[in-house]
Formats: structure tokens, C-alpha cells, sequence
């Protein structure tokens, strides 16, 4: 994952491919050898005849054009403040790109001191980097040299054959460039695959209710004292903690957890009758390192411009790691509840403007919008906050309203574990929807793993969970390993439980992926513990490790090495 | 009752100093793109910045500080969460206004946020200036209206905040048997600071508010404004306590105070203090504003015409952008300032000064020790 987040159209390969002419100064038509997930070949080709166009006109006249008249179709997410002191505005640039790609996937973050005029004049302002997230930290070191890209002059001049993020890499890369690489530094090479096998993405929950004890479906906050409970220990021992802690320290914890033991990412649950989830995700940016934090809430949440600011608060704050994943909620009585008086029909349009609007005012200024639900009047970010990049959006439904929104808005489409056949079956249909609006999806699942040495202790533990949970979608019995219904508590909120030995739950996982599967929402309690677990037993088993990765590749270096 | 002094985290950006405007720290101040910016390191960001000088204010004896929010900063919502862990005492005062966030969300956010801190959040409800700025917010609400908006929200953050079940119909919100859930409906409910100085915030504010802010005015007019809000409130049953934001120059000898305000002063182009002079820069609907602005006078020379009293100064705005007047002068005269206005009926302060960081610790080290409070006052009119 990474590179999607962006405006319509933008997570396909064709933009990658054009932008990556450009980058060459037109030479390069695009080498679109290396596919490396299911998904990446989703998005239609049309980044030859782009890149041909660009090849007729030379840089410095697309430059020179684009600075009379910037392109109405500017992506303003390129647009760096801090490039140019006294050349031409990046945004140029950015227009230069937004003119031969639908939406440019790439942002100009850093050229040469004097502006990037002079540089694309030469070919290509130097350095580029994707809107992944990760990139502010870690791009700030060039992979190819390893000195500090402050200096603005390490990067490699060829720059224009790696098309891909540097740091995500998740879909397309030049052999040429992979070979380029290789020859001028193997651990580049390196990491460049570990990053592509890396397309697969694993975030691990964070219930935001309660967690449990290992074997126990009983809710409970660990490290916090409730008034109504006995205190923990016997009063012959004395107890040094008092209420010092909350649950809070628990989830700051599982995160770390997550972490730790290999995890892209934490999904932070929504749930009314626990904490709320941005709050949360604000407590975790600062422990946190890499960790995408995929925050779930409604868009009853509030305005939509006040989240999107919010939003880009945390882009700042976080290099980027903060993604949405948007909620229908429950049904009219819960919303009644939640001061949210609206019909039914309402939600899904709703959260579709929701989107538009935050999408419009992080990345467009001056952005005015008149829907049924949001208004704004010449609005968009300026100054400090603005090319924050547009979080990612999750989004999950199943309903045709749903999978049009999906279609239209979302980034990864988080589906519900069901049989092979039919998921796939629902994969292409929303291909198909979001091919039809130019765009491209991921896909997501969201599962609950109850994974141990061998099926037997997995099914006694399954066991044992059916019998203390007291909803009545429980199976009456537990037959076998493999993938059961209704024996996720309430409180974790999958709609399945994969249950079995670290082989054949990563076995199971594999096929997922074969459908086109790349985002895996995992959750098990306890989440804290089950992290660790996960970590270290199942999802090497998916990914391999970097030191392997060089021959458990599944692309293939090309040219001479 | 003592009163309780706050800082400010400067989310507008952070200017060397009053005296000039660059180089700025790091990369947020408006209107100033490519001039002098510091880059932050590979790594960090703006909020690296913003947690050391939430720190000098709490390790130099602020109750915490107001987290602005304008158009162009970062939201306070996030700045607290993100700070709740690696601060001990520092208060988070959270502006927004309460249109753009759902009240059982907000109820929610504040509790968990009251939770991840141990009761450190506290609310400066504002209604907005109105004007074409409160539609860039995506808000088409009209100015009085608002104001009742304010009211139900706090009506239903209050109705809920026990655990319910809260039913309210109102004429923007309705809800049926809300509450908090345990364990979020056991924390306190935050304090809440309550800005606007038109006559439906005076209404709504004496509802809920505990605290009235108000920028510094001068000080009869301010004995006068503090007189109605208490008056407002008492109608009602209730009791309101005041404060005052306001911005401080304070150094060793008033000369050399007034010598920061000068260079600064003296750096401003023509036309800023001409535009100045002319009266409230937007066409919002701000009372506030206006009220400052007619503090002002007409024609500007020097520096000298813009002292309104004695170690008081009427062009911040010019310097920093915000309010417009603030105390100028030696550490005990800004002291003595401070505590008249105690006497006249200030229970907090909000002070702030460029930059923030190295002023937390100037102010809180040299003023705050010399500043008597509440206790002296009552002291003394017994005495």
C-alpha cells in the first residue's frame, strides 16, 4: 500500500508511468515490466500515449507555458511551499505533471536551491517522492547515497527511471531503474524489493471499548481501576499503582505492540461506547513511528472542513500516517441517540459529500461546494496546511448504493470474510465501478485470527471463546479449523474468526491475496499479546523477511547486475 | 480563590520576536511564505516545537495554555491528544466552535481526552466572527444564531455528560436517551472559558460559561464589561468568574521593554499602520473587534500614540497579528498591571509573548513570583 490517497484516478499505474516520462525528460516512454500486486494492473494504459505527447514538446516549453498559464486541473497536493525560494512556484511543476497525467501521484518536495525551474529544464526536478506517508522522514535520505537529501543535490540524476515511490513502491518499478540499482548499490536494491513485497498491508486493531484476558471474552480495560470492581489484589498485598493508569496506557501498549512485531498499521475502532477514536489516534502519534493510524468514525463526526483541518493537523504531525475509515453507523433509533436525527437514506450521500468536501479544501484553494449536508464558500487550506495529504479513506458495504461510493470515494474497500467465490465476484464488480469513474481501488479484509502452534490448540481455544460468548449468532459447535462466524465478541467487531494453526491461517490469508486482497484489518484478543503473536508467527509466513526477500522475490531483477 | 494563570501554544507561528518578524520558527506563520522559514530537521515537525514550549510552560508554574485555532493553524483537538502523554500538569484549552463538531462526539472526544490526560482538557467556547470567514468553516449559521446553537450544544454536552439517558429537543439538536458511557461518564466536566463580547454571547455565556474571556480592554471599561457579565449571570442564579487574554512585553528595566516595542514598531511598513489606523481589518461580525478597534486612534506617529494607559499598548495586532492591546514595562510594573487587574475582577489570565518558548520562562520566573492574586486582594480589604 501507500501511494493511493489521492484524487480520482491517481492510484492506477498510468500516472506513475507518464509522470515518469516526464521525470526522464520525455525519453522514457515508461517501462512497465514489474507488476507487483493483483491490483496494480487495474487502471487502464494510457501512459504511452501521454508520454508520447510530452515527448513532443521539450521541458522548458511545457514550463514556460504552464508559468503563463497555470492548468485549471493543478493538483494542489503537489505543491510544495518550501522548493522554491525565488524560481517559479512548484505548483508549476505540479501543473506541468497535472498536464500529461490525470492526477499525478507524486509530490515535488525537494529541487535544487535555485528552484526547480532551471532543473526541469534539464530533465526533471530531482527529486521525487510519493504521497505515501512515510516519505517525509525516511525520503529525507537518499537511498541511492545515503547522505541527507537536505542538501538537495544526492540524488541520483537518473532520478527519472525510478518511477515509483522510494519508499512504498507498491505497484510499479522500472526494471531499468531496479537494475540501474542494483549496479550502483545493491542494498538499495535490497530494500527497493523488500519494499515491493511490502505492497501487502497488515494493521492490527485497537478496540476502543475494552480488550480482554487470554482465553476470556469478558470486556476489560487493563490498567484501569474501575470504582466498581474489588480492588485487583488482596488487601495483604500492598498495590503501588492507585489509578494512576488508564486505559489509554493499554492502548498506547497494543500500538507499540503492533509495531513491534511488524504491523503497517492500527486501525482504530469506532465505537460509541468506548473512547473516541481520534482522540486516540492524537495520543498515538507521538509513540508511535510508522504505524499508519487508520482512524473509524462516522461522518456525523462533525463538519467536514472541521475534520479535514483536523486532519491535516495530524498529517503534519504524523509524516502523514493518518487515514479515515468511514462508518455507516447503526440503525435511525442509535443515530436519534447520537444527536444525528437523519433518515436512512441520507447516510451513504452523506458520507459521499463528507468526502468530497474534505477532499476539496485539502487540496484545492479556493474550493466553494454547495450539497444537501455541507457547504463551504471559498474555502481550501493555505499557508502551513495545505499539500497535506488527503487521508486515505476505508471504506466497507456491501449494498450497490455502497459499492458506488466506494467506487467514487474510497481508497481501500474493506470487505467482510465470505467465501472465496463470492469475494471475488464483488472485487470485480467494484474494478468495474471504479474503472468506469477512471479510478482504481484496494481491497481490503477485515478478520479476526484465533491462530496457535497446531489446529488442536486453536480449537480448543475456539472452544472455549463459543462457550462465553453469549450472542446468539455463536455456532452451536466448532467442527474443524477454518473460518467461523459469530465467534468474534462484540467487541472486536469482525464477522469472522479464522481459526487454525500459523500455517493454515496463513495459507487461508494467501488466497485472500490471490483475489486481489492487499490491506488486512487483524484483530484477536488479547490484542496487546495476539500482536506479538501474529507478529512474529503468521505474517512471515505472508511477507518475507528483508534479509530472505532477495530470493523469495516474486520480481525479478532486470538487466545485468 | 486564587486565580489561575495560562500560557498560550503559538499555532499562528512563532516570529524571532515582537521586534521582527524573521526569522520564524519552522514553517507556520501566515503571509510570510519563503521569507526567512526555518527548515525543521528530517523527522520532525511543528509539533516538536509546540511540546517544548508546552513544557516550559508547565515546568515554569502556567496552569497550561489556550491551543488558538484559526484558519490557517493546526486544531487544538489534535494538539492535546498528541501532547496528552509527554505533559504532567500543562491544561489543554481547546477552542472550536461547537457548530462543527456533533455534541455526543464532542462529549465523547472531551471525556477521552479527559481520560488520556487525567482531567486536563478545558473548552474556550467561541461563536465565531461571522462574516464570509464562517462559510470558508463550511458554517452558513447566522451570528445569533449561533449563539443558541451554542447553547443547546453545551445544553446537550452537559445533558449527556452523566451517562444519561438525555433527551433534549432544541431547534439544532435533538436527541433521545443519550448519555456517556462508563467509564468516559465519570471523569469532570471540563471548565469552560466562554469568548464573545455581543449581547446574545453575554446571554449564552451566563448559561454555561465558567469562565468569561475577554481580550484586554482598557481597564474602566473592562471594570464595566466584567460588572454586566456578573450582573447577567447572577440574574440567572448563577456565578461566573472573568479573565483576560492578554499579550505581555516584560523585561528587567520598562526601558528596555518599551525599546522591543519600538524597533518592532519602527519596522512596520507605512501602509500596515495606516490600514491599521483605519479601523477592524475584515468585514466579520466580531463585537470584540470592534470594540478594539475603536480603542485606536486616528492618526499614527510613533509608537508613543498607540500607550492607552500607563504600561498598556494598543498595536499588537501590528506586531503579531491577533488582539491589539497588551502590557508593556518592567517585570514589577507588568506585575503591578496584572494584579489591578485582579482588583478590578480577573480570576485568570492568559498571557502570551514572543516567542513563546524562552518568554514562558522569562515570565514565568520573573513575573508570576511578583504577582499577589486573589489572596492578596482580599487580604488587603480586610486589612
Amino acid at each position: 500500500m501507500g501511494c493511493s490517497g489521492k484524487g480520482a484516478g491517481a492510484a492506477g499505474s498510468t500516472p506513475a508511468v507518464a509522470a515518469a516520462g516526464a521525470a526522464a525528460g520525455c525519453a522514457v516512454a515508461g517501462g512497465l515490466e514489474v507488476s507487483l500486486s493483483p491490483a496494480s494492473v487495474v487502471g487502464g494504459d494510457s501512459a504511452g500515449a501521454s508520454a508520447g505527447a510530452c515527448a513532443k514538446a521539450t521541458a522548458r516549453e511545457n514550463v514556460r507555458s504552464i508559468a503563463r498559464a497555470p492548468p485549471a486541473n493543478t493538483h494542489s497536493r503537489l505543491l510544495n511551499p518550501r522548493c522554491c525560494s525565488n524560481g517559479i512556484p512548484c505548483r508549476w511543476v505540479a501543473g506541468f505533471f497535472a498536464s500529461i497525467t490525470s492526477s499525478p501521484p507524486f509530490s515535488v518536495r525537494w529541487c535544487q536551491g535555485g528552484g526547480c525551474v532551471p532543473d526541469l529544464a534539464r530533465g526533471m526536478p530531482r527529486a521525487l517522492q510519493c504521497d505515501c506517508g512515510v516519505s517525509d522522514r525516511a525520503g529525507s535520505v537518499c537511498l541511492l547515497h545515503g547522505q541527507q537529501v537536505i542538501n538537495r543535490r544526492c540524488f541520483h540524476r537518473s532520478a527519472g527511471d525510478w518511477l515509483k515511490c522510494w519508499l512504498c513502491l507498491d505497484r510499479i518499478v522500472s526494471s531499468r531503474g531496479l537494475a540501474r540499482a542494483k549496479r550502483c548499490n545493491p542494498r538499495l536494491a535490497r530494500f527497493l524489493l523488500k519494499k515491493a513485497n511490502m505492497s501487502i498491508e497488515f494493521l492490527w486493531q485497537l478496540p476502543a471499548r475494552g480488550d480482554g484476558h487470554y482465553g476470556d471474552a469478558a470486556v476489560r480495560r487493563r490498567g484501569e481501576r474501575s470504582s466498581l470492581e474489588p480492588a485487583p489484589l488482596t488487601q495483604g498485598v500492598s498495590d503501588p499503582r492507585g489509578e494512576r493508569f488508564s486505559y489509554f496506557d493499554h492502548l498506547h501498549q497494543i500500538a507499540r505492540a503492533a509495531e513491534l512485531s511488524g504491523f503497517d498499521g492500527v486501525q482504530i475502532q469506532h465505537d460509541p461506547r468506548g473512547d473516541e477514536s481520534w482522540i486516540i489516534a492524537g495520543y498515538l502519534v507521538r509513540g508511535t513511528r510508522r504505524l499508519k493510524l487508520v482512524t473509524e468514525f462516522e461522518a456525523s463526526w462533525g463538519s467536514s472542513v472541521y475534520a479535514a483541518k483536523n486532519a491535516a493537523s495530524f498529517q503534519r504531525y504524523s509524516a502523514g500516517r493518518f487515514a479515515w475509515h468511514l462508518r455507516a453507523g447503526a440503525g435511525a433509533n442509535q443515530r436519534r441517540k447520537h444527536a444525528d436525527p437523519i433518515s436512512d437514506e441520507d447516510v451513504l450521500p452523506r458520507i459521499g459529500e463528507f468526502l468530497q468536501v474534505a477532499r476539496g479544501v485539502l487540496t484545492q484553494v479556493p474550493f466553494s461546494f454547495k450539497g444537501r449536508f455541507f457547504e463551504v464558500q471559498n474555502g481550501g487550506f493555505k499557508d502551513g496546511l495545505d499539500h497535506q495529504p488527503v487521508p486515505q479513506v476505508y471504506w466497507s458495504g456491501t449494498s450497490q448504493a455502497a459499492l458506488e461510493l466506494s467506487a467514487e470515494h474510497a481508497d481501500v474497500h474493506v470487505l467482510a470474510p465470505a467465501p472465496i467465490g463470492e469475494l471475488r465476484q464483488t472485487v470485480e464488480t467494484l474494478n468495474q465501478l471504479a474503472g468506469a469513474r477512471n479510478r482504481s481501488l484496494h481491497f481490503g479484509l477485515r478478520l479476526d485470527l484465533l491462530a496457535r502452534e497446531t489446529d488442536g490448540e486453536a480449537l480448543r481455544d475456539a472452544r472455549r471463546f463459543r462457550g462465553q460468548i453469549v450472542e446468539l449468532s455463536v455456532p452451536s459447535t466448532i467442527e474443524g479449523p477454518g473460518l467461523w462466524n459469530g465467534l468474534s465478541t462484540a467487541r472486536t467487531g469482525a464477522a469472522s474468526v479464522l481459526v487454525g494453526s500459523y500455517g493454515r491461517v496463513a495459507e487461508e490469508l494467501s488466497k485472500y491475496r490471490e483475489i486481489g486482497i492487499s490491506s488486512f484489518v487483524l484483530g484477536a484478543v488479547p490484542h496487546l499479546e495476539e500482536a506479538y503473536r501474529i507478529g512474529a508467527h503468521v505474517l512471515p509466513l505472508l511477507r518475507p523477511r528483508s534479509r530472505s526477500s532477495s530470493s523469495a522475490t516474486s520480481i525479478e531483477l532486470g538487466g545485468k547486475s | 480563590m486564587s486565580i489561575d494563570i495560562f500560557w498560550r501554544i503559538p499555532t499562528h507561528g512563532e516570529p524571532e520576536s515582537h521586534r521582527s518578524r524573521s526569522p520564524n520558527r519552522w514553517d507556520l506563520f501566515p503571509g510570510y511564505e519563503g521569507q526567512g522559514r526555518d527548515e525543521l530537521p528530517a523527522g520532525y515537525s511543528y509539533i516538536d516545537y509546540l511540546a517544548e514550549i508546552a513544557h516550559a510552560a508547565e515546568i515554569s508554574g502556567f496552569q497550561g495554555g489556550l491551543i488558538p485555532s484559526f484558519p490557517m493553524t493546526d486544531e487544538p483537538w489534535v494538539i492535546s491528544s498528541v501532547l496528552a502523554r509527554e505533559t504532567r500538569t500543562f491544561r489543554f484549552m481547546i477552542p472550536f466552535q461547537p457548530g462543527f463538531l456533533n455534541p455526543i462526539v464532542a462529549a465523547r472526544m472531551t471525556a477521552s481526552l479527559q481520560r488520556a490526560t487525567g482531567g486536563r482538557a478545558l473548552y474556550n467556547v467561541i461563536t465565531g466572527g461571522g462574516g464570509p470567514q464562517q462559510l470558508w468553516w463550511g458554517d452558513s449559521v447566522a451570528h445569533d444564531d449561533r449563539y443558541t446553537r451554542t447553547t443547546e450544544f453545551l445544553d446537550v454536552v452537559r445533558g449527556v455528560w452523566r451517562g444519561g439517558p438525555f433527551s433534549y429537543q432544541g431547534k439544532f439538536y435533538q436527541v433521545e436517551d443519550a448519555g456517556l458511557p462508563d467509564p468516559l461518564s465519570k471523569e469532570d466536566f471540563p471548565e469552560i472559558y466562554f469568548s464573545g463580547s455581543s449581547d446574545a454571547a453575554l446571554a449564552s455565556a451566563s448559561k454555561h460559561a465558567d469562565f468569561y474571556l475577554t481580550w484586554l480592554e482598557p481597564f474602566a471599561q473592562l471594570r464595566e464589561k466584567f460588572a454586566r457579565v456578573r450582573e447577567k449571570t447572577a440574574a440567572l442564579g448563577r456565578q461566573i468568574k472573568c479573565a483576560v487574554r492578554v499579550d505581555i512585553v516584560a523585561r528587567p528595566t520598562e526601558e528596555e521593554a518599551w525599546e522591543e516595542i519600538r524597533r518592532g514598531f519602527d519596522s512596520l511598513s507605512r501602509e500596515t499602520v495606516e490600514k491599521f489606523s483605519g479601523g477592524p481589518e475584515t468585514g466579520g461580525e466580531s463585537v470584540g473587534a470592534r470594540r478594539q478597534a475603536s480603542n485606536r486612534p486616528k492618526t499614527i506617529r510613533g509608537y508613543e500614540d498607540l500607550i492607552v494607559e500607563p504600561n498598556v499598548w494598543s498595536g499588537f495586532a501590528l506586531l503579531r497579528g491577533g488582539q491589539t492591546q497588551g502590557i508593556v514595562g518592567s517585570y514589577e510594573q507588568v506585575a503591578e498591571r496584572l494584579d489591578q487587574l485582579v482588583e478590578l475582577g480577573t480570576d485568570a489570565f492568559i498571557l502570551a509573548s514572543t516567542p513563546h518558548l524562552e518568554e514562558a520562562y522569562r515570565v514565568g520566573e520573573e513575573v508570576l513570583p511578583l504577582v499577589k492574586g486573589r489572596q492578596a486582594s482580599s487580604l488587603r480589604a480586610v486589612g
